[in-house]
């Protein structure tokens, strides 16, 4: 790769600054340079090469709405996505052509914007890109000589990886009635402020005709947001009374529908007690909260759909009639097949080694951090990667009768039975309805004038006033506004009830391999002269074994210089490379396997002259994770399938006693632990983990890891590591706590009014400033939240 | 105090016409994306 930095003086500035030029994220201390990680570095120098500099400008000047990602080194083919059959499912045919939507990883600020928009000016064939920041979703549309796989190619190299989406039924369905919603919003804002203008004219005096004639009009103003705006409530009381269900909705319903008819009767009566202001502006503070929270949920299952998507994987298989190979889809192979797998690509099936000697690494299937060397013979399993030579598989078992099939249809039906738990405040709705039922009845009774007009009055008084408003409205509001800023953070949390689990745990079980570590190698030692650094890295760029890519990773930030072409390459699989630079022949070649990880040795015209040694690394942040998980009283445990003494030394080193760690667990064995420990925190990525998660009563899938370990999980991490764990539990503990203390305020506030109006000391006047006051006063608690909630957020975001 | 019949009527008529066009731009799918444009309108070509 061609790279020179012309002007010598800028650099000295950015090399002082300790964040990184392209994201802006804090460079680790191991690495010298301008940038954290040679995805940033990789996507800088594109952009700098197609004259975007002006991205850094608009993005310096810029509000971002999520934190910004280090970008992924990614090299993905993106090829499939122009198939005539991938074209059916996935994109619309429109005037100019095709559209399809992706979602793109790390937009983040009006800079994204104004560079995913781009791709259509230089790009041929693309005519036009719209991203919407909020969902991250970028609509592309093409003409009909474009393609979509070089606009995909173009989003990657920006460092946006995009995960094409689907837009089917449900995706028409939920923007329709997004759209329906925000119009009953409007429709019953614009009611309810008319009826309280009018309104507040009847309480400053108005009389006589003006009276009449005003409450006749707010009734007119009324009847929108009762028949219309209102709807959503009817429906999902009508939904819970059917299933027997406790929801909040049913005391909104009943108190709305109530107060409605008896402000009418009241009305005809020529009675003074109507309460359509009241009404109105409850069911519009209703929807604003319901519809924010919707909206988040939305946006949290909207991404982690995306990023389940599974790139369809070919295979090649052998044709014995046309004695080659034939690329087929992974889901036609079947029993018997021969197929063939290169290096560095995943075993698509069960299977036995025909021919070849190998390596295979089992980690997302067994948590082993260790390669497995494997010959003919030997059997190996869907999931794990080859890592060294070509070999020759005999297919046994595929699709869902794998041992990797088998774990996800398991997983499938161990979801199905997670117990759906209601939300805490809707428990309470249950006697929040009964008490109100009773007054409801007893101001009938006590009622001084004994007539049945004033009793069912004073009735009414007491459903308005005590109207859930702060029950129905905190709740949700609390939730949307926790589940909003976590995911600007990276953290995508399924809904609201895995917060309220989340706050109840007492254990959490972590995984080893991926989770606590890096789950792939890392260079540990480096003892290499230091002009052989740009060579090495010359030489590794050509490989993907997962070594090279270790080594170029190492070592893209800390070459400054151009890379020189080698040439006379020659590499054997598995145990090295070799080339020639200048005049110079270096090879890098596989030593030794040692307790301290692999080594390697690096020769110059046949002489050794360094030594690498790499190894799977703990995390730098997991120790202090587990050190905080323990200042809550929670207990760490290690649930790995790897070996007991990288288990043991890995607990010794983030602090987790010895007598808490499981190591060689099979997936059946993780969930079984787990489910002994439940109420249980599960912390993984691996294929290996899936059952667990899915056990757990929180299950945290963590970035990097597989599809299944995301399906099964409850709150998924965008970005690697363990860092943002304790803050979000006590984040989840802390909006509990908002929560709780919200409901306490509105019991005491029901109780009072309650009492106010059984004795008829209650007038819609009072009913009209009291409801909202005290709606106020919660949002104002919500708003505020608690001071460990706000450093929690604080922490998070650092 | 007589304007008043006349005022009302107006002000609902002219609240009647922007819900209207709320509506409409709603449906036309003008809000679909709530957060991007308050961005966008930064940046300048």
């Amino acid at each position: 790769m061609e790279f020179q930095i012309q002007n010598s003086e800028e650099l000295k500035v950015k090399i002082t600054s300790p964040f990184c030029q392209h994201c802006g994220n804090p460079i680790p201390s191991r690495l010298s340079g301008v940038f954290c990680c040679a995805g940033c570095q990789r996507v800088y120098e594109w952009i700098q090469g197609h004259q975007f500099q002006r991205y850094y400008d608009l993005k310096r000047n810029a509000s971002s709405i999520r934190n910004s990602q280090p970008s992924q080194e990614t090299s993905e083919d993106y090829l499939y996505l122009d198939e005539p059959e991938f074209l059916e499912n996935y994109s619309q045919k429109t005037s100019e052509g095709r559209s399809m939507d992706f979602y793109l990883d790390g937009v983040h600020c009006a800079a994204c914007v104004w560079l995913t928009e781009k791709v259509a000016n230089f790009v041929e064939g693309v005519s036009s890109i719209r991203l919407n920041l909020g969902s991250s979703v970028a609509h592309v549309q093409i003409s009909e000589k474009g393609k979509f796989s070089e606009a995909a190619d173009a989003l990657e190299k920006m460092g946006y990886r995009p995960h094409p989406v689907k837009q089917g039924a449900h995706e028409v369905l939920q923007k329709k009635e997004n759209r329906l919603f925000l119009i009953r919003i409007a429709v019953a804002a614009a009611c309810a402020g008319n009826i309280m203008l009018l309104a507040v004219s009847l309480y400053s005096g108005a009389d006589g005709a003006f009276a009449e004639r005003f409450k006749w009009i707010s009734f007119g103003l009324f009847l929108p947001v009762l028949l219309f705006s209102a709807t959503p409530f009817y429906r999902s009381a009508w939904g819970a009374l059917r299933s027997k269900e406790i929801s909040i909705d049913i005391p909104v319903v009943f108190g709305l529908l109530l107060g409605s008819a008896v402000s009418i009767a009241n009305l005809f009566n020529g009675d003074d007690r109507v309460y359509f202001d009241s009404l109105s502006t409850l069911v519009l503070l209703l929807l604003s909260t319901r519809f924010a929270l919707k909206r988040t949920q939305q946006i949290a299952a909207d991404s982690s759909r995306a990023l389940h998507f599974l790139t369809p994987s070919r295979v090649k298989r052998w044709n014995a009639t046309r004695e080659a190979y034939d690329t087929i889809r992974v889901d036609e192979l079947v029993q018997g097949d021969r197929v063939r797998v290169l290096p560095s690509e995943s075993i698509p099936a069960d299977g036995v080694i025909l021919t070849g000697d190998s390596s295979l690494d089992c980690s997302l299937l067994t948590g082993e951090s260790r390669p497995h060397r494997v010959t003919s013979t030997d059997l190996v399993f869907a999931g794990t990667t080859n890592l060294d030579s070509p070999i020759e598989i005999q297919v046994t078992q595929s699709g869902t009768q794998s041992r990797i099939g088998k774990i996800l249809t398991s997983m499938e039906s161990m979801l199905s039975r997670k117990a759906k738990i209601t939300i805490f405040a809707h428990r309470v709705a249950r006697y929040f309805v009964g008490a109100v039922l009773f007054l409801f009845g007893l101001s009938f009774f006590i009622s001084p004038h004994g007539t049945w007009t004033e009793g069912l009055n004073r009735a009414l008084a007491i459903s308005i006033v005590t109207c859930p408003c702060t029950f129905a409205l905190i709740t949700p509001l609390a939730f949307s506004m926790t589940l909003g800023r976590l995911a600007r953070m990276g953290v995508l949390v399924k809904g609201p009830e895995v917060l309220e689990r989340l706050a109840q745990i007492q254990t959490v079980f972590l995984d080893k391999t991926g989770t606590l570590t890096f789950g792939s190698p890392q260079v540990v030692q480096w003892k290499v002269p230091a002009d052989l650094e740009t060579a090495i890295l010359a030489l590794e760029s050509l490989s993907t074994h997962p070594i090279a890519l270790a080594l170029v990773q190492y070592l893209r930030p800390r070459v400054k210089t151009s890379v020189p072409t080698p040439t006379d390459i020659k590499e054997t699989q598995g145990q090295g490379i070799q080339g020639r630079i200048g005049s110079d022949l270096i090879e890098i070649r596989r030593a030794l396997q040692t307790t301290l990880g692999t080594e390697l040795e690096v020769l110059k015209n046949n002489q050794s002259v360094g030594r690498i040694v790499l190894n799977d690394q703990i995390r730098p942040e997991s120790k202090s994770m587990v050190e905080k998980l323990r200042s809550i009283e929670l207990t760490p445990w290690i649930l790995s399938g790897d070996h007991t003494i990288p288990v043991q030394q890995t607990a010794r080193i983030v602090g987790i006693k010895a007598g808490n760690c499981i190591a060689q667990a099979s997936p059946e064995m993780k969930s079984e632990w787990v489910r002994s420990q439940n109420p249980a925190l599960m912390i993984g990525d691996g294929a290996n983990d899936a059952l667990a998660l899915a056990q757990a009563s929180v299950g945290i899938a963590v970035r990097s890891g597989v599809e299944i370990s995301l399906q099964a999980s409850d709150i998924y991490l965008r970005t690697p590591g363990v860092r943002p764990i304790y803050e979000i539990v006590v984040i989840a503990r802390e909006t509990l706590w908002v929560v709780k203390r919200n409901l306490l305020f509105s019991t005491f506030y029901n109780l009072v009014a309650g009492g106010f109006a059984l004795f008829g000391k209650i007038d819609p006047l009072l009913a009209a400033v009291l409801m909202p006051v005290s709606a106020l006063m919660v949002l104002t608690s919500t708003f505020t939240g608690t001071r460990r909630l706000r450093s929690a957020f604080q922490e998070l975001k650092a | 105090m007589n304007i008043i019949y006349i005022l009302i009527p107006v002000t609902l008529l002219l609240g009647l016409f922007f819900i209207v066009l709320f509506i409409l731009n709603s449906l036309d799918g003008q809000y679909d994306d709530l957060d991007t444009p308050a961005h966008r309108i930064l940046i300048e070509d």
